[in-house]
């Protein structure tokens, strides 16, 4: 070993002491390469660029390091890769360095505590690295315990081994029919045995990865510098790293059509495919609706759907995600860009109130591209097409670009100066002429919490009224008895009116997890009267409820109150990316900031805001309209929120927004409420901003700002703050994180 | 809605009741589908079966397009099938396969215009040890040569109907299983 290799080796070995759980991307052949970036999610090659080729495991504290297949407990007792190569050039076992043995006592103890438990830890050699890991596990997975370096294209944590693709090879030495021998196999497929020598490097298996990737290629187009996997493809990187110098193939290669859709969102290219049949599998195990299958034999193999139908799956985009190669790519990223282009921002999807995380990419100041991001308590590391391909709104023409005005029944731009001084001027008469209770502010759960709390100030603090709302029809506010992930472990599922695939996408992967691993029973209901209680009274407390918003709030309380009394868990699912922040917000007709009640809060919230509140009894949305209606509120602030269209009774609404002598309206598009409107402040996406989602569990999540706003539009908390200063209020608020800070106080936190 | 009687369907949840589960009656199910399609197994009997064993009915397809017994296209009354493998190909099968095409006037894969005889490759029909081998119906032939070859067209041309018909039209489940 030469004096530098041993200093890179001693570095090697110091980050890993830092970092206990080393992960397969932090092996060398990956770490020189772009597929790294990343996380154990062995989304091999689509992991998130960041900025600057920073990987993003380093960015971003959520991923988590470990590449053993989830809920699989292992342990190692050492694992400094670039001691693996000098143990391979002896080939000799050698004493044990400090940190190996302060990592192998760790390990023992790790193990003792498995045996304890039942579970038998099995001790195997990696490349003169011993691991103990528990029974059961790959010997892949053991292997990169140990620091090793398995290549691999089926393999996938999440799904079961089929060893499709035999890239994993190693030279494994197993006790067989009575004796010991060493063969060459794959790893993925294996799982370990007590005393098993594996060698990951030996010329035998170079010479057998050189092999099975000549192989790979001989039918492979290799039409990289147009496919939009070039860059961060596995194959290439693979192919560089273990690939043969020269093919011996001088034969015509298969030929199929290029780019067959396969949905609107989804494009084959049969002729990249190596049939690693992690897409089918996909469908198959964790999508459940096994809607890709691979036809036909031998070289002729091909991915398809049923007889050519549509991919129609609410959760197609993951196979894109998956897939080792371009065989499966996105029709909305189709040409947009070379990975190595492309910035990524670690945040939230604003599509439904699951929270995915998500990485949003783009390049030259448009997002190109929506990723999933591992969240093992939420998305583990999918998200639905709505969150994948739904979201290109942002990019739209349609966007609002500047403040409308409306003057004599038209809308005329005008700057934001103008149309602040017109809001400001119209409510403060109005304020003057009817008093405060004639002004009324409705909130959005697409907003953040940032925003909500912040149009709660200005409704409350500064204008003076408690008409105040966000829910377009009325649902009580229960939270969920279980987190997302705990829903994988009830035994008895019911689903009460709801498609769940569509409506609550990652709360579905869960449920048919549960189904499909677990052996849990999931009953689909069309209403609660269709035998739910006769099946709580059964199962009780093994059974958690799944119910959505829109049933009717006196049904709601009734399955409450009888979860309560059979003590099953009762999940009321809300719809949208941020239906708890806004309450939470304060955005409620009675509650402050933290959903406190006015009893409570009210001293809090008057001593920061310096203002007495109104002691007037706020209105809802519904009450809100209807007094509009009737003349008594005479200006409705909208933010975000689109009445005239989503409310319960949509033509309340409307009449509601017409009666009103002054309506205001921030939203991205004209939508049918700004139709109503007397001045429309054009708002920014969630790509354009930082801020604050809270989930469907009640878990706060950040979004982060991407791109910068389009055209001149500003986030609502910016319109919202520097409509405050016009209003005589001015406060420095420099960014989404100085209002949650003040909402936090505010609340009582 | 489905594509099949209720005889059929009679036939179908027989064989289901033999298996622990009914994805493991799928083949057979096949066949009876194959068989009650007049020797054709399309898309719609396909489907049928998916939505009867509760599969996918991409899963279905992947089965039914792996195996060359099924039949996706429609067969002539007589199906020469040639093994193209390994050791008949060693033996001689391609030359095997092109005599037929051009004794026939068609390639490998179609059926003859009259609808009599339908040239196939197929995988491995486990006789390598005589290769080159030929199954026409449920018979085999072995060291097929190409006198043999056209010895056995002339026979087949002059018989109406396959007395002993395609394998798989023989096997009434309830006899063969
Ligand atoms: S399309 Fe991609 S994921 Fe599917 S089998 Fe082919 S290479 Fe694998
Ligand atoms: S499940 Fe919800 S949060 Fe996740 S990607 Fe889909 S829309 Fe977005
Ligand atoms: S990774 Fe093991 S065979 Fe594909
Ligand atoms: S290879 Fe032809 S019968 Fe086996």
């Amino acid at each position: 070993m030469s004096e530098e290799s041993k200093k890179s080796a001693e570095k090697t070995a110091n980050t890993q002491a830092a970092n206990p759980n080393p992960s397969p991307a932090s092996t060398p052949h990956e770490a020189g390469s772009q597929q790294v970036i990343g996380e154990g999610s062995a989304k091999l090659g689509n992991a998130p660029v960041g900025a600057s080729g920073v990987p993003v495991s380093m960015q971003s504290p959520t991923a988590p390091a470990s590449p053993a297949a989830p809920g699989t407990p292992t342990s190692a007792t050492g694992s400094p890769s670039a001691e693996k190569a000098a143990e391979k050039a002896s080939e000799t076992p050698r004493d044990k360095t400090d940190i190996e043995k302060k990592d192998s006592a760790t390990s023992e103890a790790k193990a003792q505590a498995a045996a304890t438990s039942g579970v038998e830890m099995f001790t195997v050699t990696v490349d003169g690295l011993s691991v103990e890991v528990p029974k059961g596990t790959a010997v892949i997975e053991a292997c990169f315990r140990a620091g090793a370096d398995v290549p691999y294209f089926c393999y996938h944590p999440r799904l079961e081994s089929v060893g499709a693709c035999r890239m994993c090879v190693a030279a494994v030495e197993l006790e067989q029919f009575g004796a010991r021998r060493t063969a060459i196999m794959t790893t993925c497929n294996l799982q370990v045995q007590n005393g098993m020598v594996v060698k990951t490097g030996t010329p035998d298996v170079k010479k057998a990865q050189n092999g099975i990737l000549e192989f790979l290629l001989a039918n492979h187009p290799l039409d990289c510098p147009i496919c939009d996997r070039g860059g961060e493809c596995p194959l290439q990187n693979m192919t560089i790293a273990y690939g043969p110098p020269t093919s011996r193939f001088i034969e015509e290669k298969r030929h199929f059509p290029k780019a067959v859709p396969l949905s609107d969102f989804v494009i084959l290219d049969r002729e990249r495919c190596i049939q690693c049949m992690r897409c089918t599998r996909f469908t198959d195990e964790i999508a459940g609706d096994g809607q890709l299958d691979l036809l036909d034999r031998g070289a002729e193999s091909k991915i398809a759907v049923f007889s050519d139908t549509k991919f129609t799956s609410n959760f197609s985009g993951n196979t894109i995600e998956i897939c080792p190669v371009g065989a499966l790519t996105s029709r909305t990223y189709r040409f947009a860009g070379r990975p190595w282009e492309i910035k990524s921002v670690d945040s939230i999807c604003a599509e439904c109130g699951n929270g995915c995380n998500i990485a949003v990419q783009h390049r030259m100041g448009e997002v190109v591209r929506i990723n999933g991001r591992t969240n093992e308590d939420i998305n583990e590391e999918w998200t639905c097409d709505r969150g994948k391909f739904g979201q290109y709104y942002i990019n739209s023409d349609k966007r609002l670009s500047s403040p409308l005005i409306r003057r004599e029944g038209r809308f005329v731009e005008s700057t934001w100066e103008e149309a602040f001084g017109m809001i400001a001027d119209r409510l403060s008469q109005i304020k003057a002429q009817y008093g405060a209770g004639s002004i009324a502010g409705i909130g959005s759960t697409r907003c953040t919490l940032e925003e909500n709390y912040l149009l709660g100030r200005v409704m409350r603090g500064v204008i003076g009224t408690n008409h105040l709302d966000h829910q377009m029809s009325s649902y009580p506010l229960l939270p969920m008895q279980t987190t997302i992930a705990e829903i994988e472990n009830f035994k008895t599922i019911v689903s009460v009116g709801m498609e769940l695939q569509r409506e609550q996408p990652i709360v579905y992967l869960r449920v048919y997890k549960a189904k499909r691993r677990k052996g849990a029973n999931w009953i689909e209901v069309a209403s609660l009267d269709s035998g739910v209680e006769a099946i709580l009274r059964q199962v009780g407390a093994e059974a958690v409820l799944l119910l959505p918003h829109h049933l009717q709030a006196s049904e709601l309380e009734r399955a409450f109150a009888f979860c309560q009394e059979t003590g099953t868990k009762f999940n009321l699912l809300l719809p949208d990316a941020n239906s708890w922040g806004a309450p939470t917000a304060g955005i409620l007709p009675n509650a402050l900031p933290g959903m406190r009640p006015f009893a409570d809060g009210r001293a809090d919230v008057e001593r920061m805001w310096g203002v007495k509140l109104s002691d007037a009894p706020g209105k809802a949305a519904g009450d809100i309209f209807a007094s509009a209606a009737k003349g008594e509120i005479k200006a409705i602030y909208v933010m975000g929120n689109d009445p005239a269209k989503e409310f319960a009774d949509p033509s309340q609404a409307r009449r509601g927004l017409e009666s009103a002598a002054f309506v205001v309206v921030q939203d991205l598009f004209l939508s049918d409420t700004a139709q109503f409107a007397d001045v429309v402040l054009p708002s920014s996406s969630f790509a354009e901003k930082d801020g604050t989602f809270v989930n469907i569990e009640g878990r706060e999540q950040k979004i982060k700002q991407a791109i910068a706003p389009r055209g001149n539009s500003r986030p609502d908390w910016r319109i919202l703050a520097d409509l405050m200063a016009r209003l005589g209020t001015p406060v420095p608020y420099f960014s989404a994180r100085d209002i949650y800070r003040e909402y936090r106080r505010a609340s009582g936190a | 809605m489905s594509v099949f009687s209720e005889e059929t369907i009679a036939r179908l949840d027989e064989l289901i009741s033999r298996y622990p589960t009914k994805k493991a009656a799928l083949l057979p199910a096949l066949w009876v589908a194959q068989d009650v399609g007049g020797g054709v197994l399309n898309p719609d009997a396909m489907e049928a079966v998916a939505s009867h064993l509760e599969l996918p009915p991409a899963e279905v397809q992947g089965v039914a397009t792996f195996y060359t017994m099924y039949n996706k296209v429609p067969r002539g009354k007589f199906a020469i099938e040639i093994c193209h493998n390994v050791p008949c190909m060693a033996f001689g099968a391609e030359e095997l396969i092109a005599h037929c095409e051009h004794s026939l006037g068609i390639s490998a894969g179609e059926t003859t215009p009259d609808g009599h005889i339908t040239l196939a490759r197929v995988e491995c029909l486990g006789a390598c040890c005589n290769a080159p081998a030929v199954q026409i119906g449920s018979k085999y032939y072995e060291n097929v040569s190409a006198e043999h070859i056209d010895a056995l067209i002339v026979q087949i041309k002059s018989l109406p109907d396959n007395p002993d018909h395609t394998p798989q039209g023989l096997i009434s489940e309830t006899a063969s299983f």
